[in-house]
């Protein structure tokens, strides 16, 4: 049985009601037509996911984008559910990393395929994402404690915590492994003035692996202990504030994925 | 016969063209990068290769390779398959392989491997131990009594 869970404020688009019909349409079409519910201000993502769960639901798609995605995991992560992913806006990174289409009709058809993958689930304080989080420390310096075996102190412009990550962010000697069980930390280091000018597209677009003199380091848990009152990004949401405990999971997630996945 | 043997090889190079297809090995442990601004304290351990550019104090322990830079400074007592020292380690080195000290390398402490290289330049102060290498005793130089 399938439960789509619809965010219309994910909708980057003009006509969200024609978008709505068009994808009843081609479920229906694809004959993997259910349940679907529209996320409202009276029921929020984690009411209609607590209620799919409770309605023994086994495959839930969620129809809308990563802020989305990342709140219906707080629930329905560790239930044995089939989860699927429709991206409603073009700056989806959890839909590149799945390798699902930009449009609804190759979406539909990638959840009829039905090509599952395991995924890792990693928790931050408490919220949960599956795709990687970033941070920007110009000024202050960074205290990190990870798997409980080494603290860093380092003095960096910004970091991430990957653990799956798009092609296009990519370096070419960093692979994110979604269901390796690790993270991979970088940190960027700080830049002379001229590295920091030629740098300075991919500072912007917090590609920190690609830059000179970045550290690489590889965890299934961490603590970011300074400096506090950072803000945490999954993209441009913000998911969670220093201090912090980042850990992968025990349980893993089954996602539908698309056939231009990165992993 | 002939139109059989040209369509077996063009096959067999098409199999050949797909296995040398470039792809991503995610079974090769990936590298460790400790950068020129950071500080360790504690237990690095990890699976693949490490580079070291920073600051380590505590124990540095891989089976693969240790990269120390030239602006590294590692205070611990280091473990690897094979270790290559461009900056400075005050500790006991343990190589399994090969152990190189580069003409910028620094090194002060014991040092127990396998086969040992040491620029002209470098520093290093303690005592190198070699593993013994495994073989059947005998050698290809002739001894001087058989020539006689």
């Amino acid at each position: 049985m399938y439960y789509y869970l619809i965010d219309p404020k994910s909708y980057d688009g003009k006509n969200f009601e024609f978008e709505q019909s068009r994808l009843l349409s081609l479920l229906n079409e694809y004959q993997v037509a259910g349940e679907a519910a529209r996320v409202t201000p009276i029921r929020g993502v984690k009411d209609l996911v607590a209620t799919a769960v409770s309605h023994g639901v086994k495959t839930l798609v969620v129809v809308g984008g990563d802020e989305t995605f990342s709140r219906a995991l707080s629930v329905f992560h560790g239930k044995p559910i089939t989860v699927g992913f429709i991206p409603l806006n073009s700056k989806s990174e959890i839909a590149k990393i799945l390798g699902m289409p930009q449009t609804l009709d190759a979406c539909v058809a990638a959840i009829a395929k039905r090509l599952v993958n395991s995924f890792d689930i990693v928790r931050v304080s408490d919220a949960f994402f599956i795709s990687s989080l970033s941070f920007e420390s110009p000024e202050k310096e960074c205290h990190l404690f990870i798997d409980e075996s080494f603290k860093i102190h380092a003095k960096v412009l910004g970091g991430k915590i990957i653990n799956a990550q798009e092609a296009a962010g990519r370096s070419a000697n960093i692979f994110s492994d979604p269901g390796d069980g690790r993270l991979e930390v970088i940190l960027a280091g700080k830049l002379s003035w001229f590295s920091a000018w030629r740098y300075r597209r991919k500072f912007t677009a917090k590609q920190f692996e690609a830059l000179p003199g970045r550290s690489v380091l590889h965890a299934k848990s961490l603590r970011i202990l300074a400096p506090e009152g950072m803000p945490l990004y999954m993209g441009e949401y913000l998911i969670a504030r220093t201090p912090a405990s980042i850990s992968v999971m025990d349980e893993k997630l089954r996602i539908v994925v698309g056939k231009n996945r990165v992993f | 016969m002939r139109i059989f043997k040209n369509s077996k090889q063009s096959n067999l190079s098409h199999m050949t063209a797909v296995k040398h297809s470039p792809e991503i090995d995610s079974s090769v442990a990936a590298e460790t990068i400790v950068g020129h601004s950071v500080k360790l304290e504690g237990d690095l351990v990890a699976e693949g290769d490490i580079k070291v550019d920073g600051i380590v104090s505590g124990k540095v322990k891989t089976t693969k390779s240790l990269f120390v830079g030239p602006t590294a400074k590692i205070e611990a007592d280091v473990e690897a398959g094979s270790v290559t020292v461009a900056g400075v380690i005050r500790g006991n080195v343990k190589a399994a392989d090969l152990m190189v000290i580069l003409q910028t390398g620094n090194v002060t402490g014991d040092i127990v491997c396998s086969a040992i290289a040491i620029e002209e330049g470098a520093y290093f102060v303690g005592k190198c131990t070699m593993n013994e290498k495994k073989g059947n005793g005998k050698t290809s130089v002739p001894l001087p009594d058989e020539d006689e």
